[in-house]
């Protein structure tokens, strides 16, 4: 014989262990209708069914209505008793008590005829009658109870309660091997349900709590809640798919096998949807599904799979799915959780979608029973090596402030949130990835659609912002753009609006650089350093790119343009922006040119224009020497303090055959740097062809002004100022011809530098999909050539340069494009930014004339030699 | 209905007493009453209830036990086949022929107005001779 006597009823003996012990007493109370007889019969049926023959002694209720009762839970007691195993005995509690205790009485008798091993007597309260105190009467129930012990019976006895659920008597408990109480309680929703819970059962461990007991058609049923049910977290990395394929790229390739994951959404904005995308998902592999479905019947979920093209009507016949449907008001929680893991026990299901924990929430009535619920459930998915969906609807319609009331959150493990938002005065739907374990998930809030095959997650909300809040509103996206001209800024002020309309969920905000590009480097650096927000697209300065790219404070833009896209890019240029990995776009090119006056050049017998500092300094001095205009200035280059005096000098050093370093030796002590040194100061100290007011000419913009007005003949500058000679209310539109600089006495060739803009996205960009469509809008084709067409600054891409249309426009393309090819990068030069403040500190003070040329050159010497020691 | 169900109704029964403790150990032949037990479970006067026992237990339908040393006695239905044939074949009478449960009702009212005019002839009889 077993040490443990099984109860018949599984769930109970799940609580106790097995069963209760052999020869134990067991006392069942409850308040009447609980169920106590029916446990009690259950017992005493069970053991007839084992070929234990046992007894039922009633001292109140008739037998005749006891076998009618057993009878509707289909036990034959009349059957039993006929064939020895069972006898119903109604008899009064004294007869009882003293036939048990009659070592030739009625009941030994018949315990020794049947070879009874259990009994049932019910009740134990009717022998209050037999006692006038409390004594007496826990005397009679221990000498019942030793009785019984002494036949080696196990017993189950029942036990009267009030209403309050607090016997009259408590001693029974003490008494007894095991005390199982069983209650009612009312629930919020006025419907009473049953709960069992063992209070007591010496000399063996026993599932504490209450338990859900129910009474059915085959007798009492416990839900055993097992709470402590280990979650054995499954390490499988393999993934399967949701059935959308774009949500599972969000969580890199699908559901962790083994995961349960969590979604939430407004009613009605496509979690069923997805859940049956995630059942449908799984027919292709043959993976077996359970379909919890509380509100909506399996044939208006098969009909709406259906619809979508899906195939799950096929897969129920096949035996692969089932539905669980169970209506939310006869939902109860434990019930339902044995429930669904007898199913997938007899399916095999590999995934389960629960539709929806909502109506978990109201069965379980309280929070803390739906989180024990849910990570009950969690368990035994793991265990099964089942991968589940649980759906659950938020109450709000817009904007969502939790995902659960309950917190069960922190038990799934994946969070997905579908909600709806209004925008642009019409609804739509959003999904995010709040939480996937194991998986560095998507976080982009992305919108979706139900097509006519089912859900398609697409493009994020660009731009937007206020998406979880569910009002979205276009993200303000300040974007900065390089203008060369008023009618550039224009042009640009044009694009931006362009950019809007194609883009109405970007609101992009113009920020103005200043025109200096010293001072522009220092904003743009400045809101890198700080990881501002407030910049989403910086333009960058050819020549700062190193520094900035040292920085580190770029995002990335590989994956911006395709590889033939970059390729169209003047190498040179996007190699500035590459470090590692392309950080920036070029976006408009530049050099330093020689821009001249073909007219005056005809006037005065020139057949071209100068290759030469000599031949620049006789033609000029030809002209203006010729030309009976007082104010007709022969020359100019930007000699104000900034950047574009390094460039002036640069040029002419280069053009001359010499360089500020040699490998990382400083090389200026050459008489080619002296000599382009010279050049520069003559021209303004000497011939005087340049006038001394260049030296205070900020940003070089009046020489620009002065050549524009017709007063200049020769000046050093980019080539967008043609754009601007162009205008028609220019005096010498039509009349400007552009070179390459002239060369000096040293120089093989004429080099100029080579410069320009690109776009980059600071790290801390609030927008930064709104700023890669900016980036990748200002740098298209389109808007080059559009650009080039209107005569702004020279594309980077080299499809323009060979643009039978821009060259029509522009003839001097072929010319200005060799010149970017062979131009040289001054951000070459070591410690670049230093050493060209350094040139302009000392060449500014020479052509001022406070210096000369040898001063100025032992000066850069010096000072660029402590650079380079400093660094050392 | 059967000779031997008259026959145990008009002259074992007797009354709706008897008849009801017969029916009672039919439908609960595992009881083992006291008369005071079982007149709670029939809802009858105990002194009726228990005239009736002994009856039943005359006729061998029922078994009665002497118990706690003399104190109180119980009765059983006794481990007769020939018994409790006669029980069921009464209860199956009663229980669901209509007719027959007309006449054995018929029966017991007719037996107790026999009895009452037997009492009252008696009772006359005692007073005739007292006054004379």
């Amino acid at each position: 014989m077993s040490d443990l006597v099984s109860t018949g009823i599984e769930g109970l003996d799940v609580l106790l262990g097995g069963g209760l012990r052999a020869g134990a007493c067991a006392v069942v109370q409850g308040v009447p209708g609980t169920g106590k007889t029916t446990i009690g019969l259950q017992f005493v049926h069970e053991g007839c069914l084992r070929g234990e023959a046992g007894v039922v002694v009633t001292f109140e209720q008739l037998p005749e209505q006891i076998y009618l009762d057993a009878a509707n839970f289909g036990w034959d007691l009349r059957g039993l008793e006929q064939q020895d195993l069972m006898r119903v005995i109604c008899t009064s509690p004294e007869v009882f008590l003293d036939q048990l205790s009659d070592a030739e009485g009625m009941i030994d008798s018949l315990l020794r005829e049947l070879d009874a091993k259990r009994m049932m007597v019910d009740s134990v309260s009717h022998l209050i009658e037999l006692a006038s105190t409390p004594q007496e009467l826990r005397a009679v129930v221990y000498g019942m109870i030793n009785g019984l012990k002494r036949a080696h019976l196990t017993c189950m006895v029942t036990k009267e309660v009030d209403e309050t659920g607090v016997a009259e008597t408590t001693f029974e408990e003490y008494l007894a091997d095991t005390v199982v109480s069983l209650s009612f309680e009312m629930g919020a929703d006025l419907y009473r349900r049953r709960y069992l819970e063992v209070l007591k059962s010496r000399g063996q461990n026993h599932a504490y709590g209450k338990h859900t007991l129910k009474l059915s058609g085959s007798g009492a049923q416990v839900y055993p809640r097992r709470a402590d049910r280990p979650c054995i977290r499954d390490l499988s990395s393999e993934r399967i798919s949701t059935g959308v394929v774009a949500l599972d790229d969000m969580i890199s390739g699908g559901i962790q096998r083994g995961h349960t994951v969590l979604v939430a959404g407004s009613a009605g904005v496509g979690k069923t949807t997805l859940g049956l995308s995630f059942v449908n998902a799984g027919a292709a592999g043959g993976e077996p599904a359970v379909y919890v479905s509380f509100e909506e019947p399996p044939e208006a979920l098969l009909q709406l799979a259906g619809e979508f093209g899906m195939t799950l009507a096929e897969m129920q016949q096949a035996g692969k799915l089932s539905f669980i449907d169970v209506p939310p008001v006869h939902l109860r929680t434990d019930e339902f959780v044995a429930q669904l893991e007898a199913e997938i026990e007899r399916l095999g299901a590999r995934r389960v979608v629960i539709d929806s924990i909502t109506d978990l929430a109201m069965a379980a009535q309280a929070s803390q029973r739906l989180r024990e619920t849910v990570y009950i459930i969690n368990a035994m998915f793991k265990e099964h090596g089942v991968t589940a969906v649980l759906i659950t609807e938020v109450p709000e319609l817009f904007g969502q402030t939790y995902v659960t009331t309950e917190h069960v959150s922190i038990i799934v493990d994946g969070i997905i949130l579908m909600k709806y938002l209004e925008m642009e005065s019409e609804i739509q739907r959003a999904i995010s990835v709040l939480k996937m374990r194991g998986c560095n998930h998507d976080n982009d809030i992305r919108r979706f659609t139900i097509q006519a095959d089912g859900l398609h997650v697409e493009s994020r909300f660009e731009g937007a912002e206020g998406v979880m809040a569910g009002r979205a509103r276009p993200v303000p996206v300040a974007l900065s753009v390089r203008s060369f001209t008023e009618t550039d800024e224009q042009y640009n002020q044009e694009l931006m609006t362009r950019f809007r309309q194609a883009h109405p969920r970007i609101s992009p905000v113009s920020i103005s650089l200043p025109y200096n590009p010293d001072e522009a480097r220092t904003t743009v650096e400045a809101a890198l350093r700080a990881e501002s927000t407030e910049l989403s697209v910086a333009p960058l300065c050819l020549y700062w790119m190193p520094e900035m790219l040292e920085l580190g404070r770029l995002l990335p833009l590989d994956d911006l343009l395709s590889d033939a896209e970059l390729q169209q890019h003047i190498p040179e240029l996007l190699a500035a922006g590459t470090r590692d990995r392309i950080y920036a776009i070029p976006a408009l090119a530049t050099c330093g040119v020689l821009l001249y006056r073909k007219d005056l050049l005809e006037e005065f017998g020139f057949d071209g224009p100068p290759q030469t500092w000599d031949e620049l300094i006789h033609q000029a001095t030809t002209i203006v020497e010729g030309k009976p205009d007082e104010h007709l200035i022969g020359y100019q280059f930007p000699a104000y303090m900034y950047e574009g005096l390094t460039t002036s000098f640069l040029q002419n050093l280069w053009s001359n055959g010499a360089q500020v370093f040699a490998g990382e030796e400083v090389s200026l002590e050459d008489e080619a740097t002296l000599e382009a040194l010279t050049y520069m100061h003559d021209l303004i100290h000497k011939q005087r062809l340049v006038p001394s007011s260049v030296v205070t000419a900020a940003g070089g913009l009046e020489p620009q002004e002065q050549f524009i007005e017709g007063r200049t003949v020769f000046l050093t500058l980019l080539p967008s100022v043609t754009q601007a000679a162009q205008r028609l209310e220019s005096p010498i539109r039509g009349k400007v011809g552009i070179t390459c600089p002239p060369r000096g006495p040293h120089g093989k060739a004429s080099v100029t530098f080579l410069s320009g803009w690109l776009y980059g996205i600071p790290v801390g960009a609030r927008a930064p999909q709104a700023a890669r469509q900016f980036i990748r809008f200002m740098t298209s084709p389109e808007v080059q050539k559009e650009r080039a067409l209107r005569g702004g600054p020279v594309p980077t891409l080299e499809q323009i340069y060979t643009d039978p249309e821009v060259l029509a426009f522009n003839p001097d393309y072929p010319e200005i494009r060799q010149m970017l090819h062979t131009a040289k990068w001054r951000s070459e030069i070591p410690q670049y930014p230093a050493v060209s403040r350094i040139i302009q500190t000392h060449l500014h003070a020479m052509l001022r004339g406070e210096t000369q040329p040898p001063e100025c050159l032992a000066r850069l010497q010096s000072d660029i030699n402590a650079l380079v020691a400093a660094k050392a | 209905m059967d000779a031997r169900v008259r026959d145990f109704v008009c002259n074992h029964a007797r009354n709706l007493i008897g008849l009801d403790v017969a029916l009672f150990f039919q439908a609960n032949p595992q009881t083992f009453d006291t008369p005071e037990g079982l007149a709670r479970r029939t809802h009858r006067d105990v002194a009726e209830v228990k005239e009736a026992l002994e009856r039943l237990a005359a006729c061998k339908i029922l078994e009665v036990f002497s118990r706690g040393e003399g104190r109180y006695q119980c009765y059983a239905l006794a481990k007769n086949a020939e018994a409790w044939r006669l029980l069921c074949m009464l209860s199956e009478a009663y229980m669901d022929d209509l007719e027959a449960r007309k006449e054995i009702v018929k029966l017991l009212v007719h037996q107790r107005t026999a009895e009452r005019k037997a009492k009252e002839h008696s009772d006359n009889a005692d007073t005739q001779g007292i006054k004379q």
